[in-house]
């Protein structure tokens, strides 16, 4: 497993929009990874793939400045939002109000009512996310993947510049799973960027710009073809994986053998 | 090779998004509906007030009661009842009531509990504790809310502690911590009790009953000094409490500060619990009971979820402790006995059926 870099080297010059160095996370001295460096360039979705318990989630949370690392320092230089679509929000709660709550942190307690310049925000918000003609159901009537597409406009509409999202497909069929993942890739297509935790690794290599690897307490980051191979993810996984090309567009499809 | 990559489509290009928000879907609570039931519970405290002021175990004219109110320097039996007798009385129930709807609509909404009170969690509790402890050592009774204050923030803490974060369990948690601390509080009150003498310890007995009579003008206004500092230093917390709707995960996730807000929320928590269980003992339940119906009437929304089980708790109490003075008359019912009456029966029927908070 090559150490962790930048992730995609032919693009280490990108500007970069979270960086986190020497992130070292450990719980009730279980060290879950350590050592670990990551660059996420601007405008990259990134998928972070690695086995149950490797630390996605406390990668995630430590990046988006949640969760404080044992060592090590995050710079974010970009605003960061992290989104955990398995919680589920309260059911009287519209998309609309999903989006003003996650507004309403960093404005002033006697701002009481939307101030008009949020409110446009979240209009915008919820048009990238096709999400305006449900922009008023309470939660209860969206299907999961308006949900899901609903946590992503709520961080939009903070101006969030980078999207952490924990499992964005969990509970997910297939089409909404494709629907969310085509979202995702649409807002980083127009400079959002992303990182997403996957179980899915045929889905990572579909969509994802680069792969980050977590596994064994290390970070492998790269392109999907260099880090989707079936040796890293033998050992990653502890499970005989066979890798090949999808005939048609290229892209790793990755199948247990 | 990633796959290929939709033109992005600007949102403002978007057909359907040329509409604003308010002219689609209808809104489940438009605010409209929201303000005009407050309104509409707002308008029920006068009509509440008068009637309580002619009720009694002497009966008052409403003639002769508006008269008293619109003449308050002229002397008679009428000006007395209403003055010195009922009003701050009066007063005093919608101040509790009002606080302790506040306070029990801002616990549900920090821990995502509908099941959680002021009672429950044991703030209640601890704060009867600290003041029995306070009237027992022979403290001036202004200082009682200050250590009341302090024994319902350390039972808060406690429970903050143990509800730390959002385990598996962590809602549970909150019950059965809180539970026993109410219940070790209690313990510890009965101890005072039977260490109060004969005199000292019925007196502290018919406080912790909960009711709050023959209280005055001066008790009314260190109970709505200490009140409105609680509930002002509440309102500058209602986007962290809306965040916090949405979990301490994801409302950190959005950049809110969880812990100190959380802090923040229990502290005004304990202070107007505090104020209200120094002047009228324990009175359970209003703070379970009255931010159910409230959220019924608004939405969860805090800005109006606070408001709404304010004027409620007040027209609740009001209500109540009226009751409590001529039920019985002219002997008197507690106040926290009457309202246990009615919750209980509010308690079991709400563990029966899943609400969101």
């Amino acid at each position: 497993m090559k150490p962790a870099a930048a992730l995609h080297p032919a693009e280490a010059s990108h500007p970069i929009a979270l960086r986190g160095q020497r992130l070292r996370v450990a719980y009730d001295g279980r060290l879950v990874f350590h050592e670990v460096d990551i660059a996420i360039p601007r405008g990259h979705l990134v998928a972070l793939i690695g086995p149950n318990g490797s630390g996605k989630s406390s990668l995630l949370r430590v990046l988006a400045g949640v969760q404080k690392p044992a060592s090590g320092v995050v710079d974010a230089l970009s605003r960061v939002a992290l989104i955990v679509p398995a919680d589920a929000p309260p059911g009287d709660l519209t998309p609309t109000d999903l989006a003003g709550y996650a507004c309403s942190v960093k404005r002033k307690w006697w701002q009481w009512s939307l101030p008009p310049h949020e409110r446009r925000l979240i209009e915008r918000a919820l048009g990238r996310c096709r999400l305006e003609d449900r922009a008023n159901e309470p939660v209860w009537r969206l299907s999961a993947g308006e949900v899901q597409r609903a946590w992503m406009a709520a961080a939009l509409a903070c101006s969030a510049e980078t999207l952490l999202i924990d499992e964005p497909t969990t509970h997910l069929d297939l089409r909404f799973q494709m629907e969310i993942l085509r979202t995702l890739r649409e807002l980083a297509g127009c400079g959002l960027t992303i990182v997403m935790s996957l179980h899915d690794l045929t889905l990572a290599a579909r969509f994802a710009d680069s792969i980050a690897l977590l596994a064994g307490g290390q970070l492998s980051c790269g392109a999907p073809q260099h880090i989707l191979t079936e040796d890293s993810l033998a050992r990653a996984f502890d499970v005989s994986v066979t890798t090949f090309p999808h005939p048609a567009q290229g892209y790793t499809i990755c199948v247990p053998s | 090779m990633i796959g290929p990559r939709p033109a992005f489509q600007p949102a403002d290009a978007h057909p359907s998004s040329a509409a604003p928000l308010d002219e689609r879907a209808p809104a489940k609570h438009p605010i409209a509906s929201r303000s005009g039931k407050a309104t509409i519970v707002a308008t029920l405290i006068p009509v509440v007030v008068l009637f309580a002021l002619c009720v009694g175990s002497s009966h008052l004219q409403v003639g002769a009661v508006i008269h008293s109110l619109v003449h308050p320097g002229e002397r008679g039996i009428a000006q007395t009842i209403v003055w010195q007798l009922r009003m701050p009385r009066i007063v005093l129930a919608l101040l509790v009531g009002g606080g302790l709807g506040v306070a029990g609509a801002a616990l549900q909404s920090l821990f995502r509990n509908a099941l959680v009170d002021p009672y429950i969690t044991g703030v209640s509790g601890g704060a009867a504790l600290a003041a029995a402890a306070g009237f027992s050592l022979g403290a001036p009774f202004v200082l009682i809310p200050a250590a009341a204050f302090g024994g319902g923030l350390a039972c808060a803490a406690i429970v903050a502690l143990v509800a730390g974060n959002e385990a598996a369990n962590g809602n549970l948690r909150i019950v059965l911590v809180g539970v026993a601390l109410s219940a070790l509080c209690s313990a510890v009150v009965t101890l005072v009790l039977l260490h109060g003498g004969p005199n000292g310890g019925l007196s502290l007995l018919a406080w912790l009953a909960g009711g709050i009579n023959g209280r005055s003008w001066a008790d009314v206004g260190w109970c709505a000094a200490y009140l409105g500092a609680g509930v002002a230093a509440l309102l500058t917390q209602v986007h962290a409490l809306n965040a916090l709707r949405l979990g301490t995960v994801a409302a950190a996730g959005f950049g809110l500060r969880v812990e100190p807000a959380r802090w923040k929320i229990l502290a005004s928590t304990a202070t107007v619990t505090a104020a209200c269980v120094a002047v009228s003992g324990v009175v359970g339940f209003v703070g379970l009971m009255v931010p159910h119906a409230a959220r019924k009437l608004v939405g969860g929304d805090a800005r109006w979820l606070l408001t709404a089980s304010a004027l409620c708790g007040a027209v609740l109490v009001v209500i109540a402790d009226t009751a409590a003075r001529t039920v019985m008359a002219p002997a008197e019912v507690p106040l926290g006995v009457l309202l246990a009456f009615v919750g209980i029966p509010f308690f079991l029927w709400l563990t029966r059926r899943p609400v969101a908070v």
